[in-house]
């Protein structure tokens, strides 16, 4: 959640850009940048297009400034373009599910992959590439409504009332949604994460 | 997790959340220590969590906001191109349907207008308001299929095009004044050949 302060300076920084001010807008995206390619990519997959939805997201974002309401703040504004590109994107090439379970080269049917040891500290698992192909497969595999709901609360920081607001749905539906995603992630999880 | 444990993952969330409420939590935990399977349950939901949260953002790189404000720039000229384009569209629709509706009245409707005193045949008309729509229609041509350049020049063309009719109707005109002439000058004025 922003601070009044910082909402009120990234407001004025949309303010300038709606009227031209290139150097504005480049500072918007400078500190969205990151986030906006991590949205991206964590909805599309590794395969997918993700920097260049993320620019994407950045010129909608753009030609939609006149929209944007003074004194709100920036980020949810700018993710319900993100969550609406990247849909549209899934919608239009379906990404094929990727389980987590991969065929042994040896011709020996499925073999569960190779989890990260009992190395429990997140951070630190989070970091290894097995563990991180593997989190994103088990994303891939959840469906998009339920990604971008837990995306958006557990890697952006969004409370409810903001990604309801932002997918335009009961915050209900956004704590079903999210409680579920969360359920289906550690079952796809479930060698990497077992005590 | 057992048919009686359902109720329990609800607070499971809740605790991820941290919005359970303190009776709730006393429950959870009192529930927790009698089973193992809610318990191991929780830590997977917990870690699995953790994973996604700590899973590092990739690095938009040194080109990314350059590329996106170079794009959302070129996105805003092309806007505006169309928005011309439209306009001149309209304007040019607009302008042929007045010079055919100008025509129409001018030289079938009310014959006794001051073009008949220039001498110009009232079916002139017609054939003015015909030749302007053409003109019309052409300018908007160029503007419609011409590859996107300096609008100043767009504009001169489109002017020129407009004005090509006017420019017939002149020369008509010019051609008709010693014509005129001719026929109003009295006989009596006509010089007496000698023999």
């Amino acid at each position: 959640m922003q601070d009044q302060t910082t909402t009120e300076k990234e407001s004025e920084l949309v303010r300038q850009a709606a009227v031209g001010d290139a150097a504005c807008f480049e500072r918007i995206v400078d500190l969205y940048a990151t986030r906006m390619l991590d949205y991206a990519r964590r909805m599309v997959g590794r395969s997918g297009p993700a920097e260049d939805l993320a620019q994407e997201i950045f010129v909608k974002f753009h030609s939609a400034l006149d929209r944007f309401e003074p004194g709100r703040p920036v980020a949810p504004f700018l993710y319900r373009i993100a969550h609406n590109h990247c849909t549209d994107y899934l919608r239009r090439r379906r990404l094929p599910t990727v389980s987590i379970v991969r065929e042994d080269p040896d011709g020996g049917g499925p073999t569960e992959m190779e989890h990260a040891g009992p190395c429990l500290d997140p951070e630190q698992m989070a970091l290894r590439a097995e563990v991180a192909e593997a989190v994103q497969a088990a994303l891939d595999a959840l469906p998009d409504t339920y990604r971008s709901a837990l995306l958006m609360y557990h890697r952006e920081g969004m409370s409810y009332e903001e990604i309801a607001r932002v997918l335009d749905l009961p915050m209900g539906t956004v704590k079903a949604r999210i409680h579920r995603g969360r359920e289906r992630l550690q079952q796809s999880l479930a060698d990497l994460v077992a005590p | 997790m057992g048919n009686g444990c359902d109720r329990y993952l609800e607070l499971m969330h809740e605790r991820l959340d941290l919005t359970i409420t303190r009776s709730d939590g006393v429950l959870l935990e009192d529930h927790l220590e009698r089973c193992a399977t809610c318990r191991s349950t929780l830590r997977a939901l917990e870690s699995s969590v953790a994973i996604l949260a700590a899973m590092p953002a990739p690095d938009p790189g040194p080109a990314f906001v350059a590329t996106v404000v170079a794009r959302a720039m070129e996105a805003r000229r092309r806007r505006a191109r169309t928005t011309r384009t439209f306009t001149w569209l309209s304007a040019g629709l607009v302008a042929a349907a007045a010079s055919i509706a100008i025509g129409l009245w001018a030289g079938i409707v009310e014959p006794t207008i001051p073009g008949l005193v220039l001498g110009v045949p009232r079916m002139g008309y017609a054939i003015w308001a015909t030749l302007s729509a053409i003109g019309d229609t052409l300018g908007l041509l160029v503007h419609v299929l011409a590859p996107m350049g300096n609008a100043a020049v767009l504009v001169a063309v489109d002017v020129a095009f407009a004005l090509v009719p006017l420019y017939l109707v002149a020369l008509a005109c010019i051609a008709l004044i010693p014509l005129l002439s001719l026929a109003r000058r009295p006989l009596t004025t006509l010089p007496v050949l000698s023999i």
